[in-house]
């Protein structure tokens, strides 16, 4: 009696994960929840364990293998019965042999440990599975996983980037993504279901068009000037506008996705580290974000004099209390909370062209590991005392440490506070964390000579100070509330005025 | 002068007669009552009893009598007084006439045109609302066409006339008295084959023909107001020859194509167009090719049972919302 073991479903937005690493070989005696092997997703890392005791008849995929949930990883046969595996096994291995075959020389080359191409089941390059567009029935669901159909089917013709979301596009999406060389996971998507429609790829060329923008200056549009009088960032022109007299090269539309850096040429010493798939994913991330949110940044000055008078007032008893130390960490999400709940539209996601306000505060907070950069999330912070939120903060960054953070605890952030803290640190502007429209960065603390008013008249004073800065998302927050956010929460922070 | 979709048919009868002694009337009470529906009315008065014939009530008499004269130089004009009839002489249509040319190596000429009034939404239940124009589209040697305007209805009948071809013509019974527009004096054709776009777009094709025309000109006001959508209207006039070019030129143009015709579904014209556009213009589609038709089943008598199964406006504007949304 075989047992197959799946890719389990790891989270509600988890779509599939990578074997990283196997602790098992084929032949191995398992016991039931025995740790099988290491899997990494887009949220989170954790290991399979044994669904049941038995032999190790086969280990389907393959280390760096990318695979949807539900699909087979492992066959367990029960004790005695794996005589039976063996005749399986090599029809087994001849096929994840196949599929390891083949992924393109030259991300084999670049990346030997890449994980192979995903499943067909998301791959829009199938001939079968586009064509069924075609007739007037609702599209048949993608075929379920199997170990047979690993294999990806892609033409050479097709960019990566085209099928490598997950997403199934319509042959002119496609063929336009080809010929413009078009990554369409930045493309946002106004059609059924969140497809990516003919409209969505013009509009976004459109955007990208350069002509538009400088073309527009240089003619000294009326009404492109006014516009730029709110604001250092100008929005790119709707379809047509601008176009007319400012016709851009037809040549290049897609100047940005043309560039290519040079070849990389070995040389003796360098080592090699592919990314993995988190800081895969921490990559796209940020770029989506820097091409698709207008960043502007803000710095406030703030006086943590007061705070850390406080902190050091009950960090003893805190300690002794808790069982962990108190940190600045705390007084800087609750200041954010506050002022969040002061300008909500600051707490808020973009979605399709639409703002969404949240109603609960869903605080980010940014957390260095191992493998890259998490942010798990604090809920409902609203609801929270300072001594909760320290406490959750705690709990949070030992989940991390365990890399025992699941997806669910990285979902529906509202908000981001990151604070790379330590020396150096001056003050710097995070990225914003899609699709939220701000995230606030903690600077270095540091005592400073100010001028401060002491009975009216000036003098200089050491305090201890640091820099907050905000990155808010153009698009959607104008300069006044940015301002008027940030300065609140450097207020809160200023004036302490936190129970503990 | 503002004529109708039958005036401007009666009217190209009378001036091809005029035109051509060789052109003749022939079917069920065309010449004594001028038709079941007044199309023929006034061609006996003018043309006399030689040259418009009241025929007994059998189909395949009439065709079979046409296709005798025709091969000895006549022009026959004949009507099936319903379209639905049409099927009775189907064996004369499909065997003989449609295989002339090619059994006398190309010698032989058919120049006859079968007038079949076809359509429903006149409430003529099962027998007198049919479109059979998809058993005829697929046979060589026929040509079929389906004006949906005065200017059409008369254009293609003198094309038809003058064509050496055997010609299904069908004419849409509920355009009769229910459109109206000036035409132009004097004599003009419209080519066989040729189709019309009557209402250039860009988010979203329909390719239709006949009757739903209007339907779907109107539909297209209705999401133009109010979802600012921009639909192109092809509207074909012929299914054999069919303007392939117009219709890969528009489905390439907006990517997405809905096809509408009162014929039903299953085995209706609009699965070949479909075919088409799916063939060869693949790289170009944004959507599924969607159709419009009538239900897969008869017409009913009962009005609200006949407007659930036709094709109407409404059924045109949600259609063109859900493909536009895709």
């Amino acid at each position: 009696m075989a047992t197959e073991v799946i890719m389990p479903q790891m989270g509600e937005s988890v779509v599939e994960g990578t074997v990283t690493k196997w602790l098992v070989k084929e032949g191995d005696m398992v016991k039931e929840d025995q740790s099988l092997c290491e899997i990494s997703t887009d949220k989170v890392d954790t290991e399979i364990p044994s669904p049941s005791a038995g032999v190790i008849a086969k280990l389907v995929a393959a280390e760096g293998q990318t695979l949807p949930i539900g699909a087979v990883i492992a066959v367990i046969e029960a004790p005695g019965a794996a005589a039976a595996a063996e005749s399986r096994a090599p029809a087994l291995a001849a096929a994840v042999r196949q599929s390891e075959r083949r992924p393109s020389a030259a991300l084999a080359e670049a990346a030997p440990a890449r994980p192979a191409p995903r499943m067909p089941a998301a791959a829009p390059s199938s001939p079968a599975i586009a064509a069924a567009a075609v007739s007037s029935e609702p599209i048949a669901a993608a075929p379920a996983a199997s170990v047979s159909n690993v294999t990806p089917i892609r033409p050479a013709s097709i960019p990566a980037a085209a099928s490598g979301a997950g997403r199934r596009y319509s042959p002119v999406v496609l063929r336009m993504a080809e010929e413009q060389h078009i990554d369409l996971s930045m493309v946002p998507a106004t059609g059924l279901g969140g497809r990516i429609s003919k409209r969505d790829v013009e509009r976004y060329l459109e955007s990208l068009r350069p002509g538009n923008q400088s073309a527009a200056r240089a003619n000294g549009s009326a009404g492109h000037a006014s516009a730029a009088a709110a604001g250092a960032v100008q929005p790119p022109s709707p379809a047509g506008a601008a176009g007319a007299s400012a016709p851009a090269p037809a040549v290049a539309p897609a100047t940005a996705a043309i560039f290519r850096p040079p070849v990389y040429q070995p040389r003796e010493g360098d080592t090699v580290e592919p990314f993995n798939r988190r800081r895969k994913l921490i990559a796209e991330h940020m770029v989506f974000s820097k091409t698709h949110s207008p960043h502007v940044p803000t710095v406030a000055e703030v006086d943590l004099t007061r705070v850390t008078a406080l902190r050091e007032q009950h960090k003893r008893d805190f300690a002794a209390r808790e069982g962990f130390a108190l940190t600045l960490l705390p007084f800087a999400v609750m200041a954010a909370v506050r002022a969040l709940k002061e300008f909500p539209r600051m707490n808020a996601s973009v979605v399709g062209d639409s703002l969404v306000v949240r109603r609960e505060i869903n605080l980010g907070v940014a957390m260095d590991a191992e493998e890259g950069l998490l942010v798990p999330v604090i809920r409902a912070a609203e609801t929270m005392s300072l001594t909760g939120l320290a406490r959750e903060i705690e709990r949070l960054r030992h989940k991390v440490q365990d890399k025992a953070i699941t997806a669910d605890d990285l979902a529906g952030g509202s908000f981001t506070l990151s604070n790379p803290g330590r020396e150096g640190n001056l003050y710097g502007f995070a990225i914003i964390n899609q699709p939220q429209v701000g995230i606030l960065r903690m600077g270095e603390v540091k005592k400073r000579p100010v001028v401060v008013e002491v009975d009216g008249a000036d003098a200089i004073a050491i305090r201890t100070m640091m820099y907050l800065a905000l990155s808010y998302d153009h698009r959607v927050i104008d300069g006044v509330l940015g301002n008027r956010f940030l300065y609140r929460a450097s207020r809160i922070l200023e004036e302490s005025d936190f129970e503990l | 002068m503002e004529v109708t979709y039958l005036t401007a048919i009666n009217q190209a009868l009378h001036e091809e007669m005029r035109r051509d002694e060789n052109v003749f009337v022939m079917g069920e009470d065309v010449a004594e009552l001028g038709g079941a529906f007044k199309v023929t009315e006034g061609l006996l008065q003018a043309f006399g009893g030689d040259r418009v014939i009241d025929t007994p009530i059998a189909e395949t008499v009439i065709v079979g009598a046409a296709i005798g004269a025709a091969i000895m130089g006549m022009r026959p004009v004949v009507e099936m007084q319903f379209g639905d009839f049409i099927s009775c002489a189907f064996d004369q249509i499909v065997n003989t006439a449609a295989t002339l040319r090619y059994r006398h190596g190309g010698r032989a000429a058919c120049p006859l045109v079968v007038r079949a009034p076809s359509g429903a939404g006149i409430h003529g239940a099962l027998f007198h609302s049919q479109n059979p124009e998809a058993w005829f589209t697929r046979v060589p040697g026929l040509k079929v066409v389906a004006p949906a305007t005065a200017y059409d209805a008369k254009g293609l009948l003198k094309s038809a006339i003058r064509d050496d071809n055997p010609i299904i013509y069908f004419e849409h019974k509920r355009l009769y008295r229910s459109i109206k527009e000036n035409l132009p004096d004097g004599d003009f054709t419209v080519p066989i084959g040729v189709a019309e776009n009557r209402h250039p777009g860009r988010d979203l094709s329909i390719i239709t023909y006949g009757g739903t025309l209007h339907q779907c000109l109107d539909a297209t006001q209705i999401v133009e107001k109010e979802d600012g959508l921009s639909v192109e209207v092809i509207d074909l006039r012929s299914l054999l020859p069919l303007d392939r070019d117009a219709i890969l030129a528009t489905a390439r143009k907006t990517g997405k194509v809905l096809i509408v015709h009162e014929d039903r579904l299953t085995g209706g014209f609009g699965g070949e167009i479909a075919a088409i556009i799916g063939e060869h213009a693949f790289d170009s589609l944004d959507g599924p090719v969607r159709r419009l038709a009538a239900l897969d089943t008869h017409t009913a008598f009962s009005p609200p049972l006949e407007e659930y199964i036709l094709p109407n406006t409404n059924k045109i504007v949600e259609a063109i919302r859900s493909l536009a949304a895709y």
